[in-house]
Parts: C-alpha cells; structure tokens; sequence
C-alpha cells in the first residue's frame, strides 16, 4: 500500500490519529500495567471453589492448598518423592517409619509433632469423612506415635504405592489443635487476603521449615477461567505463570522471545463403553472402534498437534511398566475395523457418543471420532451436555460410549484399578465392565513389591486390555505452563503429577 | 402512593418468592447430584464412602418437600442457606459478587445514558437530517454487534495487541484504583455500545413523540427561549419511557451479564451463578436467583416510582 | 385540528429494502447449500487452516472443514432457530395476550402474573437450567427461548388488544351479536398484527443473538451442527492461527441482525402513524422558508396580514394550506374566522405565531403588527412577540398544558420569559392572573398540575398564561371547541370580560355560527385555504354574498327555529355552487302512538365502582345511569341530551347490553332485553342497532367497507356470497353512496361518508330501533346536515325509531319527537319537543337552553350569565342513596323531576324564562 497523504479535510482523522497515539502513552504513563516485582503472579484457570484440606477440589484448588498445608512427603522439580514434614523414613514391607523435621512449625506457632500426623490420618480415614483419599488410606492399619518426631504406620499388606500417595496434596498434615473448622498447615505461605472469585494473596511463612525458602517473598494467585484470556493475561504481563495452556496457543508462546513454555504430557484421552448395551457389550465392536480411530488426528485436530497418540494402557509416560507390552496395544486399521464391525453385525448401527461442551478437548475429540467412525460404519451422533450433567449421565450409564479425560492419581499402575477395575458404578469406568481375571491380576498387582514381577503383572493386563478392550485409548496430551521471561526455579512435573507442579513454586524467583 | 408502593412491594415479594420456588423444584429435575459434583472437581473420581457421607451432611436425602418447607423457613428468617461447596453462607458469598455487578451495571447505564440521552435529542430535534441518519445508522450497527464479539475484539485489540490494558479481570477499588477503573471500564463499555442504541433509539422516539404534543407548542407560543422548551417541556416528558427501557434493560444485564463477564474475566453475579450451576450447588443457585429476581423486581418498583415522581399524574 | 388520516403510501422505502435483504438472505441460507454442496462437516485434518482455494473459497478451519459451507450452513441454523422461536412464542404468546386482553379476569390475571414471573426470570439462567435438564440442542434451545419471548409478545398483544377493544368497531359487531371467535378473528388479530410484527421481528434478531451467545458458551447448538456462534468459539481462541476464522461468522452474524433490526424499525414506521409522519417528515430536508412580500397598502390597522401563503412540502410535493390571505384586526377588535375543517382556518393561526411545523413549511406574505412588519423578523426576535404581543390559546385544553409543570411554574415562565422579574414576583403575577381568570382558590390551585383541573379550568389557566404578556392580540384556535356547552358559555363570557378589561384584539378561529354571532365584530369566512367572504358580523350574517357562505349559513342549526314546528324538519338543501338554500318539506307525523311502544326502559340503574386500593375500599362509585325510564314508539325519535359525563351514552350502551345494566327493565317489542340470555340476545340484536361518534373508530380500518357492511348479515346468516354483495350494494345505495365503494377500505372515505357506511352496518338487519350514540357531533356542520337528513329520511321510509344521544341542542331541537334532559345520571325533564325547548321546567334544562349560543348576532346578549364553577361530579360514595324522586307533569305535557328540596337548584326561579 502507498502511503496517502491525508488532505486538509481530514482534520477530524488526525485528531483521532493523535489521540489514539496518546492513549497508550496515558495508559503507560499510569500504574494500570505497573510490575511488582516482589510479588510473583499465577494465572489459575479457576477460583478454587472451596479450600477444604482433604477434598479435591481441582487443579486450582492444589495450586493454592499447596502453599497452604504440606504433608509427610512431596515431589522436586524432577517428579521424586522427597522428604517435606518427614526429613527422612524406613519401609519394609508393612511398615513405614517417619522421622518429622525438628524446625516444622505449623502458622499458629505451633510444633508439628506425630499427634498431629496421626490426627490428620484419621481425619481423613474416619467414618463419614469425605475426604479424597479415604478409601486409599484404608489400608493403613494403625498409626502409632512413637515420639513427639518419630510417627509408625502400619499396613494391612504391602503397597507400593503407599509413598507415592503420600506425596500428593490430599494428605496434608493439619494443626490437632486447630482443629478442622478452621484447618491450620505448615506450608510455604500464609493467605493474607482473597479477593472472592478473582485472586488470593499470600505472603511468605517466616518460620516455614525449608530454610530460605520461599524464595518470593508475595504472591498473588488470579483466577482466569477462559483460557484465551489466561494466556491474553500472561502476554499483556498481568501475570508471571500461568497453568493450563491452551494448546492453541503453545507455540505462540514458544515463539514469543519474553515468554516461555514448559510443556510435559499429562493425563490421557480414552473413550468408555456401556457394555450393557448393545452394540458395545461385544468387544469386537469396541476393538474394532479402537481401530478405526486415527489417533494422530486427534492429537492434531483437538490438542493442536501436541501430545502423542495412546495406543496401550492409559498410564504415564514414565511409569515404571511403561513399555513396548503395555504401550501398544491398538493401531489404527480403518478396513480391519470395517470388516470387524461387519462381522459383528454392527455397521450401518446408530449409535450416540457422549462428550462434554463445557470442554472444548472432550468436544473436539468426540468430533473427530464421530468421523472416522462414521467412514468404519457406524452411525454416529454426539450428545455434548455441560459437565455436570455429563457425569451424572456417565455415573448412571446413560450414553453408548463416551470421551473421557483420564489419568491415574499418582505415577503408579495401580492406578488402572480405577479405570477397568471392578466396582461402583462410576463415570470413570466402562458402565457395567467387569473382569474376573483382571481383578484378581490388578490385585497382585498392586501388592506385589518386586519390581519386575510387578512388570510382567502388568504385562499380562496389558493382553487382557488388547482382547477384551474394557476402554479405548485415545491420547496422551501435554499440559502447559506458560513462564515470563525472568521466571526461574519452576519446574512443570510430568504426567499425573502434573497437577502437583505447584509444590515448586516455593522455589521461583523473579528477576 | 404509599398503598400502592406496599402493594408492589408486597407483589414484588411474592413474584421473587414464586420465582425461587420454581427453581428449586427445577433443580430436582436437573441430572447432576450436587455431592458426586462437589466431589469431582475437574473430573476426578471421588471415593463412593465420601459421596454417601456428603449427600447426608448437605440434607439431600431428605425428602423433597421437606427441603423446600426447610428453604422457605430460611427464606423467612432472612437465611439463605449455606453454600454446599465450601459450607459458606450464600448471603456472604453473594454480598462479595453483588457489589461488583452492581458496579458493571451502574458504570454501563451512566456511559450509555450520557451518550444516548444527548444523542436521541439532537436527532429528534434534526429529524431527516444528516445528524439524524447517522446517528440512527450508527445505532442500528451497534444494536448488531453481539456484546462477546466487541469484548472479543475489545480484549484482542486493546489488550492483546496493543498491551494498553490488562487482559480483564478485576482488582478491588482500595488495591488499585486506576486498574480497577480501567479493569470495570472495559466490560461497560463493550456493554454500552448496545445499551447507548437502546437508550438513543428510545430518547430519540420519544422525544420525537414529544414534539408533536400540544403542551410543546403552547411552550414556544408563549415564547420561551429554546432551551428552556427543550429541558422542561421535551425531556422532562421523554425520560420516563426511556427510565422504563432503561430500568428493563438494567434488570436483563442483572442475570444477563454473563457472557461480558466470561469475555472479560469479571467475577460477576452472573458468572458465579453458572458456576454454581456447574457444581449443582443448589443453595447457592436458589440465593442467587432469588437475589437476582428480587433486585430486578426491585429494579422495577424503582422505575415506576420515578415514572411517578416525573409524571404526576401516575401519582395521584 | 384536521382529523383526516394520512393513507400516503410510500414507494419502494426502507420496509421493502430490507425485507428484500432478508428474503436474499433467507434464500442463501435455503438454496446456498445446495449450489454450494461441501459437506460442512467432513474433516481433512490434513488441510486445517488451508488457506482459501478454488475448491475452499474461503479457506478451512481446524478441522479442515470448508468455511463457505459452515457459513452457509450456520446461516440456515441461526435463521431456522430464530424464526421458530418467533413463531412459537408469537403464537403462544399472543393467543395468551388476547385472551387476557379481551376476556378479562382469569385469564388477564394469568396472562400478567405469569409474565412477571417469567419476565423476572434471568433469562441465561433459564436457558442454563433447560440445557442443563434436556442437554444442549436446536430443540432445547427453541422451546427455552420461546418461553423467554412468550411474555413479550403476550404483552404487547394484551396491550394492544385493549386498545383495540376499545374502538367502536368491536362494540359495533357485538352489537350485531357475533360471537367472541368471530370477533377476534375478524377484528382483534387483524388490528393488532402490526405491533406482533413489529415484535415477531425484534425477537427474531433477538433470538438470532442469543442463540449464537448461547453457542459461543458452548450451551447452544451442538457440533458438528454449524452455527456462527460456535464457529466464533472455536475461531477465538485460534485468532493468531487463522485470524480470519473469527471475521467471517461475525461479519454474517452482525450483518444479519442489522438486516432484521433495519426491517424491524421500517415495520415500526409502517405501523405506528406517529413515527410514519415524523418519518415522512423528517424526509425533506428543506429549512423553513419564510418570504416577505411588501404589503400592497399601508394600514392603520393593530394586525395586518397581506397575500398569507403558506405551504406544507410533502412528499408529494408542496400542499398550500393558506392561499393569499389578507386581512386587518383593529385594536380592541375580534375577528372571527369561520370555515370547516380543511379550510386552512387554523394553519393561518399558526402561520401568523410561525408554529408551523419546522422544516416543512414554507410561508409568504406580510404581516404586520402595529405596522412592524413580522416577517422579516429572525426567529430569536420574533420569540420575544410570541406570548408577549401576540398570545394564543389552543382547542384542547386537555393537552396544551404540559402534564408534568404544576400550572403556577407554567405561568411563571410565560412570564419570566418577556419580563426581568423574580420568581416571587412573577409567583404574584401568576396569582393575580389566576384570579382575573376567576379560578377559585388559586392560591391553592397554583401549586397543582393540570390533571387536578377540569377542562374549563385548564382553558382558564391557559388565558391566564396568554395573559401574562399583556398581549395586544390573542390568537384563539378553537378554545372551546372541545368544552361543554355551559362550560363554553363561561369561557366566552370571560374573554369578552377580559377584552374590554385590556382593549386587546381577539382573532377567534371557530367553526360554529352559534360562537361567531355570540362574539365576533367582523368575520371571515375561509373555504379550501382560501379568504371568500369578509365583513362586519351583521352584515354576514344577514346578507352572505360568496355561495360557500350561504350555504355554510343555511346548513346552521339555530336554536329556536323550530318554534311553531309540529314535527321534526330537514335540514334545507344547499345548492354548493350557489348557496341557495331549498327549504325541506314538512314531514308527515311518523310516530305510530297507536302501538305499542318499540322500546321500553324501566329503572335503568348503572353504576361504576371505582377501583380500591389496597387496605382501603372504594372511593366511591360513578352513578352514570340512575333510575333512568322512558318509551319509545315505532317512528319516533326520542333526544337524550345533556353534557359530558351525565350518563346519557351509558344509558344507550346499557339499552343494547354492551354493558350489562346493574338494575332495570328493558324491553324491545314487548321482549326481555335485560334477562335475556346469550342466544336470545343475539336474536334481539337483531332489531336494535347502535351508530357510534367516531367515525373513525367505528370502522374496521382492516376490512373493507363491504365486508364491514355485509358481517351482520353473515353473522345472523341472513345472506351469504353473491346475495349478500346485493344487500351491500343495495344498502350503500341506500345512504347515498354508490354501490362499487363496497371494495374501498375506511381510510379512502370522508368522516360524512363514513357515517353513512356505519348506518348502512346498522340497517343490514333492518332494526326497529336505533341507538345513534353522538352520531353526527364529530361532523362538519355541511355534512352533518345532510346525514341528519339521511336519518329522518330513513325514519319516514323505514318507521325507524331512534334513540339521540346528543349535546347539540340545535339539531336535537331539528330531529326530536321527544327530549329527555339528563343530569348526572338521572333525566331531570321528558317531555315532546316543543314543550322542553319552548317551556324549559328544570333549571338545568334552562340553564343548558341559555348556555347555548344562537347563531344570529341580532340576539346577542340576551342570554342570561352562566354562573362560574365546574359540572359536578357524578361521583357519589359507595353507601350513597340518592333521594326519592318526585315528578310532576308540567303544563305543556312534559315530566319534571321537581327540584326545590335540592340545594343545589335551591333558589331557582320555578317561573319559566322566555328565550
């Protein structure tokens, strides 16, 4: 375009010029885009809509309970089970051995001694309790306080798992005194205000046990539901972290030189069945589903071309049975699948895939299925409620089949347990699936110590998973973290620790 | 007067009333069960044992009468019940969110009501003129915009692009006043471009009603100056039907907000009652929408008391 | 004010335009698919964000779906969603309005209450339960926003129904007996499908938003199922990928809501008159034009107007409403100018107080005002003349006071306006004026609004406020036009008190003869814009020149010319072209007294209570029709006179029962009217027909005359197709009208011609008694003339007997066999003709004879002074029992009500006053 000389009627556009010139000046002259550096500012991607200890209350519920209440153990910037109240512990076997920090103060002043290890277990292992981990804790037997900085915990069988729970946020250590009305923890930092909706302000515990830490002394904690405007928020610099990237925008964070992504693959997509019903109590039609599905397209189309395809069993990327057995299972073979749905009698059925709008991951998943299917042969309509009503439909076996976000609760395959297991009814699960021989192999599994015949346990699920397909596997995604340039010591985690990044935050600095 | 103003008062009571028990029997037919919900935030199995005790802890298992004989019981007290998600008073929680719409909402009117008053004025008096066309052709396109487009484009351009303004949110008034201006400004403006057509069209309307009546030309026949005809004998008629648009539209944004407030990240009424939705937290829902129901109800006894303090002959 | 309704019909405007847009729009929507026949939803994940090619002209989204067909896809979407949720909750919506309006009670009671709660219902919160409860879909989304729009729509159609319902064309057919479907289809729902329109439209850009907001949440439409507000979902959060992605939708979208709302705003103009005018108006952009022409002769006169011309500039091009008007007013002098409505009588008013329309009026001429000529003057000057030398006064005074300013604040500022005085002072003026404008208790009443006055008190105030200045001419339109005829007759006594008080000129613009002759030093008769006659009044008077005069003169009703009359006499018929007038000849006697009487009313009693409020009961009740008894014979006409509000259209609506009388008897040819039940009603509606004022309203303006004509016929099943097209023509005929007009609709007629079609209506079931409610009092005096002559024609041929409802004593006095004299509620004095006008009883009687002015300037002055005050009210507390009535028969054979206990006539002289 030329360059057109503007006429002197068009004064009424040279003012306007000149106003909009000085707008940004006005606006940059203000403290409206001001930087504190003192305070480091995390996007959430939701309001915490309570912060009870023990619940899960989502990923910005442990963003916050995190800074808040600190358990036996946590994670490092690696993803390893690292001492937090307990500086050390002895197994073996049943019996767990845990040795508190002598300097681990809760806010209130107090000393955090093993009253108050084995309250806190209780609390959440007591009849009526709606905590997360109540059923998991069930196989603590007894927890014997030894001294006021020495804690036993007896199980009822050996459970590998057992640390690995431990070191998430549902399983905090409270104040006895304190009481749960009003829970006190010995966290990094304390909340000095929040802002109902919008923020939460924290300032850094004096007498947290980790000695300089936390390294910033504030920080505020925002609220931006809608991803594009967490993103628009990190970009305009209104925050220095932000979780959930959408995966639309991580490359323009890749490529923004002032901004930085951590990115690390999370949960995982599968689709579940009612195999009460016709034409999915026949696991040749959900085999064949499982390939006529072009895993690459969904990673491309709904997460933008991050992530991989999930082609074995939903289990982290580093799980210690992640290998070739367990990893792939299913490939994509669109005329294989034709010809299997043909033989089942299936092609040309109606059938209704059940997702969810509220998720534009769910919803775009479901879409691309719905196409490849309907080139395998079936007829597929989708059935797209909000969330809520997503699940209670999931929970009481109202869909065909369905998208589901999964991932187990720590990097451990006893997690499978949940997902193809048998057991309560749950949106989680294939409605109606159950394996006598798989639950007898899940059991072993999750009891057996060794290492490599815990492998070959999960091996042999594998061959079960690939014949009778209890789920269908679709992806693994990435999640993201989006980083100001100046932003160090922050360490996204991987896979279902993912949610638990915000154990590092106590080691960020600005610069 | 004051019969009449205890008597909509006490008919507004009655609509707010009717209108939260129509929600709370609606609720019961919503899929969704509010423990396994509060539970299983963001998707995440919850333990069965947990449910069963949540469902007895929030009175869910009783029966359905007995719940509602229980809420109109609160609703008497003044107790709006308490939040299932985080056992809060839904009182409390509505008197952090209600401020803020309230805030949206009044900025909203005084932009749109200080640029379409003038406005529908000047056009009236210029019917058929250049002014006249582009104001009313102005006014149709902005009437065309949906608001999430303008707050789309608004956060795109200004934010995103020109990094003049943060990307929404909100900062309370005592943290950061110019950042608050600015946070609340933008939602009202993306507001007031349909809201200030809606004002304009309906100033200018009847305005242009007003100028054909006879009292207007018995002002100019007594020979008062043009001003004094246009302030006390134009508008001071024309501001009732415009207070009625503006009271209605008012009330709408009151329940209506929620698509500016997601656009811009503005933790609204609007937007924590699709929250409460999503989380099936019945109490929270029945407050708000009895809150909200109310205030419009109120919203619009307000009118109709201004409509008789501009019109005398509604008041006697 | 002219009275004539504009049927101008526009060419190919905005209405067409935009329709034309939206049927385009429609047609894409429908046919682009299948020109255009991409699937919109299969993928070529391959592809996504191709940007556009031959076979993707604008380009893939994430998917690699083709853009153009979502587009149009979604077009399909938006507009289908749209118009069934207009079209649903249109039609629940008005049916529910309708019902409401029109029965009333239970179902007014439902339709509001239900609306309310509705309408206080957030409206996303609604739309989020309902998806939430059925799961999103285009169904769900439908059914929940045609629930959101049912109460609008209800509303406006309950709205409008009332108003409608009000008309006389909806009395008018349950007068026929139809039935209340018929009424509803034939007269409701097409007289209020404008405003539905207007609102079916509104919704529809209404719906066609919040279906794409709802989208853009993810609560509307469901994938794949395209949609634009989905597509601006999706494309928002990959603008930097694909920036156009969130141009395209938006750009549909905004493009066809404004479409929608462009047509919306021209169905408004088509439908509401006012905005059409102002509309119409606003179309000519011309500034108000004002050329002088230098007066041919000097003059000595206070006012001099020389060759007025003056010009509207309407669409069809400019109209002259003054033609070349010259004439002169002398200090101290009134000049009455007379003339019907058209006859540019008040646009010369105006014209001389330059408050015509702005912008579309063009004026020429001289006008000088103690020779300072006006014209010249800019509009800033000539400000300070209005209300200061020349003032005016207006014809209605029940709208040219402003509603919301208490009368003192309105006279203050006519005052401040001309005269650097305080607020107190100009107070004190403001009082004063108040006084000599004899307005009781004017300390008091300065400080109320001009609801709290009655209409001869508000013309009181606005002489006061003419006054303020101290004018040297007052400009009077028509100021008491619109008044009672006792209430005139006070309000002319006081302008001629206050001229000769101030020595102030008068220009008094007027249509009745009877004021003219009361008032006048010199007249000026006008006829089509034009000045045709001017002279001293005697001289008019006595010796009209121009033919327009003489037969404006001749069709004058004059009190007391039927002195000496044995039976009721036409008007004289006028020859137009040269004013001379035929004298009618004398009736035969049509009465049939050997009979029995057509018609019998016994104790008629209706009463109004006027509505509570809350904790307190009512304040009182309307007693309009008290103990009201009288007969009719078969070719007799029976007069039930008396002035606003003294029940005399109550008693006819309650004759007919369209409303149902609370106690009495009526009987019509020895029948039961009052017991009779809803099937033998309608057999009896048959012979009894009611004509009403309003020519105007008394017509369907949605049916053609014809049609309008033939539907008693159709109802009572009296005729049907080709017959009935002969019963129409016969009848139009009949009344003077030819026989083709059967095709015109209402608006194409004069109001004469329309009253003459409503008498048709009326005989199509060739009644025995008809009901003429004011029929004639909203004509010009040529043409009421001619259709008085109509009805007493139709009497003699058809022995037709009527009940005249009037307040014109000059043509009752010209059509009655008998008179009946009505006083709040109750008939003060009955008796024949003669009797009643030549031997008043009542002192009511006599005080409404004297009150009326006789149209001849020889008789002036006689008439005696009409006291001050207001007619009182009818209101009477709800445990009022009215006094036993005595009645006597006076000496010329008519029954007098007596009087003497009253206090109010306490004191009047029983002795009869000679007129």
């Amino acid at each position: 375009m030329r360059n057109r000389v503007i006429g002197p009627k068009s004064i009424p556009a040279r003012v306007a010029a000149a106003a909009m010139l000085a707008l940004p000046a006005l606006a940059a002259s203000g403290p409206v885009i001001a930087q504190d550096n003192a305070v480091l500012r995390f996007g959430l991607s939701a309001y915490p809509p309570g912060l009870d200890p023990f619940r899960h209350e989502g990923a910005a519920g442990h963003d916050v309970k995190l800074q808040i209440f600190r358990g036996l153990l946590g994670l490092n910037g690696s993803g390893e089970i690292v001492g937090e109240l307990a500086e050390s512990w002895e197994e073996n076997g049943t019996e767990y051995v845990f040795h508190l920090r002598q300097n681990a103060t809760f806010h209130n002043g107090e000393a955090v001694t093993g009253e108050d290890v084995k309250w806190s277990l209780e609390q959440i292992r007591a009849e009526g309790s709606t905590a997360y981990f109540k059923d998991e804790l069930q196989v603590i037997t007894e927890v014997e306080v030894i001294d006021d900085s020495t804690v036993r915990i007896k199980l009822d069988a050996p459970t590998p798992a057992f640390l690995k729970l431990l070191a998430t946020p549902y399983v905090p250590i409270l104040s006895r005194e304190a009481g749960l009305e009003d829970p006190v923890g010995a966290g990094p930092y304390r909340i000095t205000a929040t802002e109902e909706g919008v923020a939460i302000e924290f300032e850094a515990f004096d007498d947290y046990y980790k000695e300089g830490y936390p390294k910033t002394e504030r920080m505020r904690m925002i609220a931006y539901r809608d991803e594009n405007l967490r993103v628009a928020a990190l970009e305009a610099g209104d925050v220095d972290i932000i979780e959930y990237v959408p995966w639309q925008s991580m490359a323009k964070i890749e490529d923004d030189p002032d901004l930085t992504l951590q990115e690390t693959t999370g949960p995982n997509m599968v689709l579940n069945f009612n195999v009460e019903q016709p034409p999915f109590d026949d696991a040749r039609v959900r085999r064949a589903v499982c390939n006529a599905i072009n895993r690459k397209d969904i990673v491309d189309a709904a997460f933008y071309g991050r992530g991989a395809p999930l082609e074995g069993l939903p289990l982290d990327e580093n799980s210690e049975v992640a290998d070739d057995k367990t990893q792939t299972l299913f490939g994509f073979d669109m005329e294989g699948a034709s010809a299997a749905l043909k033989d089942s009698g299936a092609t040309g059925q109606e059938v209704t895939l059940l997702s969810s709008s509220t998720y534009s991951m769910h919803q775009d998943t479901a879409l691309v299925i719905q196409q490849y299917l309907i080139n395998a042969g079936l007829q597929v309509t989708l059935d797209l409620p909000e969330w809520g009503a997503r699940v209670a439909q999931g929970n009481e076996g109202q869909y065909q089949f369905a998208v589901n976000g999964s991932g187990t609760v720590v990097n451990d395959p006893d997690g499978l347990t949940a997902m193809i297991g048998s057991g309560t009814p749950s949106y989680k699960r294939s409605y109606g699936y159950s394996n006598e021989e798989l639950d007898a192999l899940l059991k072993k599994g999750r009891h057996e110590l060794d290492p490599e015949a815990r492998a070959a346990v999960y091996d042999e699920i594998a061959q079960i998973v690939a014949e009778d397909v209890p789920l269908c596997p679709l992806t693994r995604r990435t999640q993201g973290f989006g980083l100001r340039q100046g932003v160090e010591g922050f360490h996204a985690l991987v896979g279902s620790a993912s949610g638990y990044s915000a154990f590092g935050l106590e080691a960020v600095t600005l610069d | 007067m004051l019969s009449y103003t205890i008597r909509r008062c006490v008919v507004a009571l009655l609509l707010a009333v009717s209108v939260a028990s129509l929600v709370f029997f609606a609720l019961y037919l919503v899929p969704g069960d509010p423990a396994t919900m509060l539970l299983s935030v963001g998707g995440v199995e919850p333990p069965a044992a947990a449910v069963q005790a949540l469902t007895e802890e929030l009175g869910l298992d009783r029966p359905v009468l007995v719940q509602y004989l229980d809420f109109l019981g609160g609703l008497v007290t003044g107790n709006l019940g308490q939040s299932f998600a985080n056992g809060d008073t839904v009182w409390s929680m509505i008197a952090v969110r209600l401020p803020r719409t309230l805030e949206l909402i009044a900025l909203a009117t005084a932009i749109s009501l200080a640029v379409g008053v003038p406005a529908g004025l000047a056009a009236a008096l210029r019917q058929g003129r250049t002014v006249d066309r582009l104001f009313s052709f102005t006014a149709s396109v902005q009437m065309s915009l949906p608001v999430f487009v303008v707050g789309t484009a608004m956060v795109y351009i200004f934010a995103q692009r020109l990094g003049w303004v943060p990307a929404g949110g909100y900062v309370p008034l005592a943290q950061d006043p110019a950042r608050h201006l600015v946070l609340v400004l933008m939602p009202a403006l993306a507001i007031s471009v349909g809201f200030s057509a809606i004002v304009f069209r309906m100033s200018r309307a009847t305005v242009a009603s007003v100028l054909t009546k006879d009292w207007v030309r018995t002002a100019r026949a007594k020979g008062l100056a043009e001003g004094r005809v246009r302030r006390w004998h134009i508008l001071r008629n024309a501001l009732g039907p415009v207070a009625t648009v503006v009271g209605l539209e008012m009330g709408g944004l009151l329940g209506g907000s929620v698509l500016v407030e997601y656009v811009f990240n503005y933790p609204g009424l609007s937007g924590f009652l699709v929250t409460a939705i999503e989380n099936r937290d019945y109490p929270q829902i029945r407050g708000t929408v009895l809150v909200i129901a109310f205030l419009f109800i109120l919203l619009n006894l307000l009118v109709d008391l201004l409509y008789m303090l501009l019109d005398p002959r509604v008041r006697d | 004010m002219d009275k004539t309704r504009s049927t101008q019909r526009r060419g190919p405007g905005a209405l067409e335009l935009n329709l034309g847009l939206l049927v385009a729009l429609i047609g894409i929507a429908v046919l682009g698919p299948m020109v255009w026949r991409l699937d919109p939803t299969a993928m070529s994940i391959a592809e996504r964000y191709a940007a556009p090619s031959s076979a993707h002209p604008l380009g893939q989204d994430n998917f690699g779906r083709d853009v153009l067909s979502r587009l149009l896809y979604g077009a399909r979407t938006s507009l289908s969603i749209a118009f069934a949720t207009a079209l649903i909750a249109a039609t629940l919506g008005t049916a529910a309005g309708i019902a409401g309006g029109y029965f009333g009670r239970f179902w007014e009671f439902a339709t509001l209450r239900v609306s309310d709660v509705l309408l206080a219902f957030p409206p996303i919160l609604m739309a989020l339960l309902v998806v939430a409860l059925f799961g999103p879909s285009v169904a769900t989304l439908v059914i929940c926003l045609s629930i959101l729009y049912v109460p609008n729509f209800a509303r406006v159609a309950y709205g409008e129904t009332l108003s409608v319902r009000r008309h006389e064309y909806v009395d008018a057919q349950r007068a026929f007996g139809a039935r209340a479907p018929r009424i509803l289809a034939r007269s409701i729902l097409p007289n209020i499908a404008g405003p539905v329109l207007v609102q079916f439209s509104l919704t529809a850009s209404h719906a066609i938003i919040v279906e794409a907001g709802l989208s853009f949440l993810g609560l509307g439409v469901v994938p794949p199922t395209p949609s634009w507000g989905l597509m601006i979902r999706a494309a928002r959060a990959q603008v930097e990928v694909n920036p156009m992605g969130i141009v395209w939708p938006s750009l549909c979208l905004v493009l066809t809501v404004f479409v929608v709302n462009r047509l919306c705003d021209a169905l408004q103009a088509r439908f509401n008159p006012r905005s059409a005018n102002a509309a119409r108006a606003s179309r000519q952009s011309v500034s108000e034009e004002v050329v002088y022409r230098a007066p041919e002769a000097a003059s000595d006169a206070l006012l001099s107007v020389s060759d007025l011309r003056t010009e509207f500039l309407t669409e069809a091009g400019p109209v002259e409403a003054v033609s070349g008007v010259s004439l002169d007013v002398r200090r101290g002098e009134t000049l009455a100018i007379v003339g019907e409505s058209g006859s540019g009588k008040s646009v010369t008013a105006l014209s001389l107080m330059r408050l015509n329309e702005r912008g579309t009026t063009r004026m020429s001429g001289s006008v000088t005002l103690d020779g300072r000529e006006l014209m010249t003057l800019s509009d800033e000057a000539f400000r300070d003349i209005r209300g200061n030398d020349i003032a005016m006064i207006f014809q209605e005074p029940m709208t040219s006071l402003n509603p919301v300013l208490t009368v003192g604040t309105q006279i203050v500022e006519a005052i401040q306006a001309h005269r650097d005085v305080t607020r107190a002072e100009a107070r004190a003026e403001a009082l004063r004026l108040l006084d000599r404008v004899r307005i009781p208790d004017s300390a008091t009443r300065i400080d109320q609004f001009p609801h709290n006055f009655s209409g001869g008190m508000r013309q009181r105030v606005m002489i006061a406020m003419a006054l303020a200045g101290r004018p040297k001419l007052l400009i009077a339109d028509e100021p008491t036009t619109a008044l009672d005829v006792t209430v005139q007759a006070q309000i002319l006594e006081l302008l001629k008190e206050l001229q000769r008080e101030d020595g102030m000129a008068v220009v008094f613009i007027t249509h009745d003869m009877g004021v003219v002759a009361e008032l006048a030093d010199t007249v000026a008769v006008m006829y089509r814009g034009k000045l045709v006659e001017t002279g001293a009044s005697e001289t008019i008077f006595a010796a009209p020149e121009h033919p327009y005069t003489r037969a404006l003169l001749a069709s004058v009703p004059r009190i007391g010319a039927m002195a000496g009359q044995a039976h009721p006499l036409r008007f004289p018929e006028v020859d137009r072209a040269t004013g001379i007038a035929r004298q009618a000849p004398e009736r035969r006697d049509t009465v049939r007294r050997d009979a029995d009487p057509v018609l019998r009313v016994q104790g008629l009693v209706k009463r109004f209570e006027l509505p509570g409020r809350l904790l307190s009961p009512s304040p009182g009740r309307v007693h309009a029709s008290e103990n009201v008894s009288f007969d009719i014979h078969a070719g007799e006409t029976l007069s039930l006179v008396g002035e606003s509000g003294c029940g005399k259209s109550t008693t006819g609506r309650a004759i007919l029962r369209l409303t149902d009388p609370d106690a009495g008897e009526v009987q019509l040819a020895g029948r039961d009217v009052t017991g009779a039940d809803p099937k033998q009603l309608r057999a009896l509606r048959r012979e009894m027909q009611m004509i009403f004022q309003d020519p105007f309203a008394s017509l369907n303006p949605t049916q053609r005359v014809g049609a309008s004509i033939a539907e008693p016929l159709l109802i009572h099943d009296r005729a049907r197709g080709a017959e009935a097209r002969k019963r129409v023509e016969d009848l139009l005929v009949r009344v003077g009208l030819s026989p083709e007009m059967a095709d015109r609709f209402p608006h194409e007629f004069s109001g004469g011609q329309r009253q003459r079609i409503c008498i048709a209506r009326a005989l199509a079931l060739e009644p025995k008694v008809i009901v003429a409610d004011e029929a004639v009092s909203a004509l010009d005096v040529s043409v009421k003339a001619e259709v008085v002559n109509l009805l007493m024609e139709l009497q003699e041929t058809m022995g037709l007997a009527y009940l005249f409802i009037s307040h014109d004593m000059a043509v009752v006095e010209r059509v009655s066999h008998r008179v009946a004299v009505m006083y709040l509620g109750e008939i003060v004095e009955i008796g024949p003709r003669e009797a009643v006008f030549g031997d008043p009883q009542h002192p009511y009687t006599k005080r409404l004879l004297q009150a009326v002015p006789v149209a001849d300037p020889s008789r002036r002055g006689q008439r005696r002074s009409v006291p001050a005050g207001d007619l009182r009210s009818p209101v009477r507390p709800t445990d009022y029992v009215g006094p036993r009535r005595e009645w006597r028969r006076a000496d010329a054979g008519q029954l007098v009500m007596s009087w003497e206990e009253d206090p109010e006539w306490a004191g009047s002289s029983t002795l009869s006053v000679p007129s």
